[in-house]
């Protein structure tokens, strides 16, 4: 083995000295065939991890229809679908239209963050956010409060910024937007973050995305604790 | 050795026992909270299994030695930051840099999927002998040190196994130009 090919494999190993590593960039600069030698090791890496991903993709995957569908249960299954296809067909014609049930729930959500100043040469992002916000200027809202949680991943900005898309009817912007937060997290902003999440699902039509997060709201001590469950009981 | 010290050792050495219970008992929980995202349940399940493997890989590797939280904590850390990661390349969302948490690698290869020489390189091992992708597979996919695959191969010295792998490259070049 030549000293350069031991520099690679030391490399790989993570275990260059520094010497060894200034030696080892110096090659990548100089020495084509010591270049393209790295070049085939690093590939070489990347299809060896590939297959063996690859490997362990399959057995997880049997894993996973093994725990999804246990034999015996595949026939009852198949039925099963057949029935919840039927009930869904009629279920589509008799329930509720999910624009009328969003008009009747939805109530725009006021600032509690911040007081707004009347002073409009404000320079504080906030400042400025909420005063868009509170004057209805909701496109300006939403660009400021994106900035803001560029900057500092802050939970009121997902809040405000996916309200003010609401506003603006843009509801897969607004659904982007809540799905930034941590929903882990349990804070004032988590069941209200979810309560106008399942909103958008609704305007959206995706009910059943809806439900799961109504039937979070409806369990837990949120002001929109009454809203949930009602909706909730609509969509059943 | 308690019992996620255990669980951490098993999953190093590749046990399926300890996977399949380790995805069987994290998998309602990860649904359920993926579930609140855009995401369809079948992305939501391939997310969990990737999430899964990086579990493994991180665990071949040595990050999971001292660990001080759950298993499962550790398993959720790493499939938040890949939910919001397909959330971030199915939809080009104006987002914070994702930052992956600490003690956790994870590089997806996708770049490198597309690769021609990757492609072939991938189908020309496969067809190597199982001596050969084992010690292959030992050094370039669980970065272990040659020192160490002496001892879990059992090789009488790293000269035996340095002229072993040199012979395994040699005959993946060869197979590699064979199927050009």
């Amino acid at each position: 083995m030549t000293n350069k090919d031991l520099l690679i494999e030391k490399f790989l190993e993570h275990t260059l000295s520094a010497e060894e590593q200034l030696e080892f960039d110096r090659l990548l600069q100089s020495d084509a065939a010591f270049q393209q030698e790295f070049e085939f090791q690093k590939k070489l890496k990347a299809s060896i991890i590939i297959e063996t991903r690859e490997k362990q993709k399959q057995q997880l995957r049997a894993l996973e229809r093994e725990i999804a569908t246990p034999s015996r249960f595949k026939y009852a299954a198949a039925a099963a679908i057949i029935l919840v296809v039927f009930a869904a067909l009629i279920f589509a014609l008799i329930r509720p239209d999910t624009d009328d049930l969003y008009a009747s729930y939805y109530e725009p959500f006021p600032n509690l963050e911040k007081p707004t100043t009347r002073d409009k040469t404000t320079t504080d992002l906030p400042a400025k956010a909420f005063y868009a916000y509170d004057t209805e200027n909701y496109a300006t809202a939403a660009a400021l409060f994106d900035q803001i949680y560029t900057q500092q991943a802050a939970d009121y900005a997902i809040l405000y910024e996916g309200l003010s898309y609401m506003e603006l009817g843009k509801f897969r912007q607004a659904i982007q937007t809540f799905e930034l937060f941590d929903f882990e997290k349990q804070n004032n902003y988590t069941h209200t973050i979810s309560w106008y999440l399942a909103l958008c699902y609704l305007k959206n039509q995706q009910t059943e995305r809806a439900k799961f997060l109504l039937e979070e709201v409806s369990l837990s001590d949120s002001q929109f604790k009454t809203s949930s469950t009602e909706l909730l009981e609509e969509l059943n | 050795m308690n019992e996620v010290e255990h669980t951490i050792k098993q999953l190093r050495e590749g046990d399926e026992l300890t996977i399949s219970s380790v995805y069987k008992s994290n998998r309602e929980k990860f649904i359920s909270y993926a579930r609140r995202f855009d995401i369809n349940r079948e992305d939501i399940i391939d997310i969990y299994q990737d999430a899964i493997i990086a579990l493994t890989e991180n665990a071949k590797k040595g990050l999971l030695d001292g660990l001080k939280s759950e298993i499962s904590t550790y398993l959720f850390s790493i499939g938040k930051y890949m939910i919001y990661n397909h959330l971030k390349k199915n939809k080009n969302l104006p987002l914070l840099e994702n930052n992956i948490p600490d003690n956790i690698t994870w590089n997806d290869y996708a770049e490198e999927m597309q690769d021609d020489d990757v492609r072939k390189m991938k189908a020309s091992f496969s067809k190597l002998g199982e001596q050969c992708q084992k010690v292959l597979r030992l050094f370039y996919y669980e970065e272990k040190k040659l020192d160490d695959i002496v001892t879990a191969l059992a090789y009488s010295n790293k000269d035996v196994l340095k002229s072993q792998k040199s012979r395994c490259i040699k005959q993946l070049k060869e197979l590699i130009q064979n199927d050009k």
